[in-house]
């Protein structure tokens, strides 16, 4: 795969320069440092988890744990089922993804690639949702799944999931980037809409594609105000579930525990993104044809 | 390009029409009716509720322009536009360069490019509850940050101090978010044809001189509707504020977005909320509409 | 095309605006609506029939749960739900977890979600009375046998113009809760208990260490309850927050007591013996608190004992509890009280909020009480921890049932003992009762200037700015009812 990418913006050549290797160096210290950052608290978190109580509070605290309490964990598996509230947070994001993709997909495909009478209009019916601050309709939103019926089930989200503009925005601009002649001579060939759709569109667009799917896991995985106030006890997602029985305001339980508790929400999150990676760096070999 | 367009052929009748739109609509409508059912509808009913007294228990009086002359005349509110504003701008100038600098150094990278993508998007899964905690003891007088400081003998720093505070949550935002902007950006730099790279070497053009007039204007425009999409962003941020400072000390990270939602669960004025919601909305399409006037008449000329 | 994009606009928004409008005449919450919700949710719940007929009629009730890591609390809660169901079989409830918060009983009541009994704080009442979120419980009590033996003291906050909204569960002053282990660090000694503000600025420099990341005193510097702290001070000095005559509340906190307290925050300041942040929240206190970070803090009497034995690990003989303390010295120790209450959800049906209340009050003055206190602490005991009873509770303690009480808190050896001499002292002062939670808010303003200045500011000033600006846009609206 990586000799594919033969070059970048520099070549071979210009390494022999001095300043740009020294430049060069500064750069990649700075990505280092950068990442480090970026792994701190994962290591801390996981670190605090393995720590009694005392240690925890202690100050300075030491970074390494003077014994590795491992009963942590099982004494948090028994407060928390967090297989079930995972499981609760995978199925809400399988639905989010099905059906805003699938939604979303087809309606800026249409906008790119399609007759639609007054689209200007209907673009700025999409695209100006995003000019509107959501805590202004929170509560009208609110009462309008209420109305619907939908509280406390899964519809809840995934119906409203495709009402993203900003999904739409993006994979539009992807699309738009898309050369017509590919549509026009499959067109020729007797295809249908939804045949192009299904068999050029969306395979084109994997690398936008890969990216919305991981935005729509980070948001599912993140919120948990919302979720909290739609979905009751059982139905949870694992962010809410953490906050509404484990960090609650008045809440006294430890905080190793609720440390151990987090990293196990670190993990499986963790795991899925490097298994997507491989998806990412493969999907941006076939973006380069979109030129 | 005619069809696409869809010229009209003389008028055709509602069947040709129909049949002329038939894909197009029949792949919109869903999407239509979502955005109705979820956006618009509570949307407007928000807008509605600015001209009301809201009880849901009681039932709502109609108080016509009352909501708004309370919201334009409490000093909190030209404070909160004025921070908000103040924050915007620092967001910017601060936030928003690094995604585009990383993802340009990431994509550079001989070694190691995969797994700075991947640590770069870790905060990103990062439940925002669980981040905030973190960066509070972080930021903490005697948390980590301020012991590698006195480490390194330099004095200890006030995160929180009113000088201090906005910034303070600009980095954190900064780093909680670049991961997935740099994840855009990687994307769009590996279209960018290598050959303009090479051709432009071979024309002796150095390393910035290609960065400058190939790989920027190639991805100018996500650049102009990612920074789109951070002004509109941050406008509406009060997560951080809320969490980290509350919006102190004493109001100085009292954000537009923070104070309506004072108003809406904190003294349980919805009338209120609402009417600083709509009043925000009213804004931020003027903006956008100068915005896109100025762009559309600039490129004309 | 420029222009046709910002006309589409316009008119886009007027037509959805048109739309819009037309559409919410239907749902706007008119009082029909709103009738319609209750019978909604107790449809979704599926046996309430409200009917006048009989009390056998077959009602279900949501009860208000505990966390889950409660789990004591919430076995008693089981165990509580079927003995009342063997008494009134045709009451079915559910016990469903959700705590309260006052930034979310607004979305909770809207959609009529809340439990139907729920336990809330003395500060709410005006509140939830006022948006008739709670039902009128006053002849219930009238026809509940126990319902004259209540704490009138701690029912106060519930009684609003001779009616009465809630039944009392506990009840606390503010106190100030000492890490001893501190001083004996620094081999000072203790303060007297019956002390003064001067002995208390001596105390906090006496055990600050700010090389160590030690402060002598943590008051809470943001949110609400940073002006609550502080109206502790305010109270000791005898001021007020409010006063109400003639349908009007005027703010009354920039008095000459206010500078005082104000003050007494600008010398912990200059003193240098607060935490070098004042972005300290209630929780954060806590947690400084019993990391040992801070000698001194306020909150309700037993609270910060509970959570630095319980959860940081302090050991019991090392807290100690003092009053707020007086200006001079034999002044008296006036600070805040506050407590929990249970409420009836007001859109229950009639024979929804019957049945909550017999419920709620099923096994008040019982032994059966008592049986489930006595299982909580030994509960506690064996997992190592420490039960910290309330001061105050909804009997009053020379009551028989109180010395009954009294009798199963003396059987464990793992009940926190408050210092009887506390008692003695200890004075607390209900607090206000109108918008309480946004006149907090300005004062955490107010504190925060204080925490935040450099050199000399006009306190005075910065009093009456805030008493001005509550009162023109939080005080001045405040109606108050016939």
């Amino acid at each position: 795969m990586k000799n594919t990418r033969e070059r970048a913006i520099m070549s071979r050549y210009d390494f022999r320069k001095t300043s740009v290797k020294l430049v060069y160096g500064l750069m990649v210290i700075c990505i280092a440092l950068i990442s480090l950052s970026m792994l701190y608290p994962f290591v801390n978190t996981f670190l605090g988890s393995l720590k009694t109580t005392k240690e925890f509070f202690t100050f300075p605290t030491p970074f390494f744990p003077s014994n590795w309490l491992w009963e942590n964990y099982k004494e948090s598996l028994t407060l928390f089922n967090i297989t079930k509230y995972f499981k609760n947070t995978l199925f809400i994001f399988f639905g989010n993804t099905v059906f805003s993709l699938t939604f979303i997909g087809l309606a800026a495909y249409s906008l790119s690639h399609l007759r639609v009478p007054m689209k200007k209009w209907i673009t700025l019916y999409f695209l100006s949702t995003l000019l509107i601050p959501a805590a202004s309709y929170l509560i009208p939103n609110y009462l309008n799944l209420k109305g619907f019926g939908l509280l406390n089930t899964y519809w809840a989200f995934w119906l409203p999931a495709g009402a993203n503009a900003f999904f739409l925005l993006l994979l539009k601009n992807f699309f738009d980037g898309i050369h017509k002649e590919l549509f026009e001579s499959a067109r020729i060939d007797g295809a249908s809409e939804l045949r192009c759709f299904l068999g050029i569109a969306i395979p084109l667009s994997a690398p936008i594609l890969v990216t919305l799917v991981l935005l729509g896991f980070s948001t599912t995985w993140n919120d948990f105000y919302w979720s909290y106030l739609v979905m009751k006890e059982d139905k949870l997602p694992l962010a809410a579930a953490i906050y509404s029985k484990i960090i609650y305001p008045g809440s006294t339980i430890n905080w190793n525990i609720r440390f151990a508790i987090l990293t196990m929400t670190l993990i499986p999150p963790v795991v899925l993104f490097l298994f997507f990676q491989r998806f990412i760096i493969g999907g941006l070999s076939v973006g380069a044809v979109k030129g | 390009m005619e069809l696409q367009l869809g010229t009209p052929i003389a008028k055709p009748g509602l069947r040709r029409k129909t049949r002329w739109y038939f894909w197009g609509l029949l792949f919109l409508i869903p999407e239509i009716l979502i955005f109705f059912l979820f956006l618009w509808v509570p949307i407007f009913k928000g807008i509605v509720y600015s001209f009301y007294s809201v009880d849901f228990v009681s039932g709502n009086v109609f108080v016509g322009w009352k909501n708004f002359a309370d919201v334009l005349s409490n000093p909190d509110y030209y404070t909160a536009v004025k921070n908000t504003l103040v924050y915007m701008g620092l967001a910017v100038l601060i936030g928003f360069w690094m995604p585009i600098a990383m993802a340009i150094a990431v994509s550079e990278l001989k070694w190691f490019q995969g797994s700075a993508r991947v640590i770069g998007y870790l905060p990103s899964i990062i439940p925002a509850i669980v981040l905030y905690a973190m960066w509070k003891w972080f930021y903490d007088p005697i948390g980590p940050i301020n012991s590698f400081l006195n480490f390194l003998g330099l004095p200890s720093f006030d995160f929180y101090s009113r000088e201090h505070a906005v910034l303070s949550l600009i980095i954190l935002e900064t780093w909680q978010n670049f991961g997935s902007a740099t994840l855009i950006y990687i994307a769009a730099l590996t279209a960018v044809p290598k050959d303009l790279y090479e051709a432009s070497e071979l024309d002796g053009a150095g390393v910035w001189a290609r960065i400058r007039y190939i790989t920027l204007p190639s991805i100018k425009g996500l650049i102009l509707v990612l920074l789109g999409l951070q002004l509109i962003a941050t406008s509406q941020s009060f997560q951080s504020q809320l969490t980290m400072t509350n919006g102190g000390p004493d109001n100085a990270t009292l954000t537009y977005l923070l104070l309506t939602t004072r108003e809406a669960f904190n003294n349980f004025n919805f009338g209120n909320a609402s009417a600083m919601g709509s009043i925000m909305f009213v804004v931020l399409v003027v903006c956008s509409v100068v915005t896109i006037k100025l762009r559309r008449g600039g490129d004309g000329g | 095309m420029k222009k046709s994009l910002l006309i589409s606009a316009l008119v886009l928004i007027l037509i959805i605006a048109g739309c819009g409008n037309g559409d919410n005449k239907g749902n706007r919450s008119s009082p029909a609506a709103s009738s319609e919700t209750p019978s909604a949710s107790s449809s979704a719940t599926e046996e309430a029939t409200p009917s006048e007929s009989a009390n056998a009629e077959p009602v279900s009730i949501i009860a208000y749960a505990f966390p889950p890591d409660k789990t004591q609390e919430n076995i008693s809660l089981d165990a509580q739900i079927k003995r009342f169901q063997e008494k009134q079989p045709h009451v079915t409830i559910t016990p469903e977890y959700w705590k309260y918060e006052n930034t979310q009983i607004a979305i909770k009541m809207a959609s009529n979600s809340a439990q139907t009994e729920f336990t809330t704080w003395a500060t709410e009442a005006r509140l939830l009375t006022g948006k008739k979120w709670i039902a009128d419980l006053t002849d219930y009590m009238a026809n509940w046998e126990f319902g004259k033996d209540l704490n009138e003291k701690a029912m106060e906050p519930y009684v609003i113009d001779g009616k009465t909204y809630g039944v009392p569960i506990d009840a606390y002053g503010v106190t100030v809760t000492i890490n001893k282990k501190l001083f004996a660090d620094k081999g000072v000694p203790l303060p007297p208990l019956d002390w003064t503000w001067d002995e208390l600025i001596e105390a906090a420099k006496a055990i600050n260490d700010p090389a160590k990341g030690i402060a002598g005193i943590i008051p809470m510097g943001t949110g609400t309850e940073s002006g609550w702290n502080w109206t502790n001070f305010l109270y000791s000095a005898g001021g007020d927050v409010q006063t109400v005559a003639d349908g009007k509340v005027t703010a009354a906190f920039n008095s000459e007591a206010g500078l005082k307290a104000l003050q007494l925050y600008k010398d912990l300041k200059d003193a240098n013996v607060i935490p070098k942040t004042w972005a300290i929240g209630y929780g954060d206190a806590m947690t400084l608190f019993q990391q040992g970070r801070g000698g001194m803090i306020l909150v309700g009497n037993g609270n910060a004992a509970d959570q630095a034995i319980n959860q940081g690990g302090l050991n019991k003989d090392d807290i100690a509890l003092y009053p707020i303390p007086s200006v001079t010295k034999g002044g008296k120790h006036l600070g805040i009280a506050g407590g929990n209450y249970k409420v009836i959800n007001g859109l229950a049906t009639k024979e929804q909020q019957k049945a909550a209340f017999d419920f709620v009050v099923n096994e008040y003055f019982t032994d059966a009480y008592l049986e489930s206190i006595d299982a909580q602490i030994a509960a506690k005991k064996a997992k190592n921890e420490i039960f910290v009873p309330q001061m105050i509770n909804y009997w009053n303690d020379s009551s028989e049932f109180g010395k009954k009480y009294e009798e199963v808190l003396a059987k464990h050896d793992n009940v926190y003992k408050f210092d009887p001499a506390l008692n003695g002292l200890l004075e607390s002062k209900l607090e206000a009762t109108y918008e309480v939670q946004a006149y907090y808010g300005e004062m955490a303003n107010v504190i925060q200037k204080v925490f935040t200045s450099k050199g000399d500011i006009d306190l005075q000033q910065l009093l009456d700015d805030a008493a001005a600006k509550v009162q023109k846009n939080i005080f001045d609206k405040v109606v108050i009812p016939e």
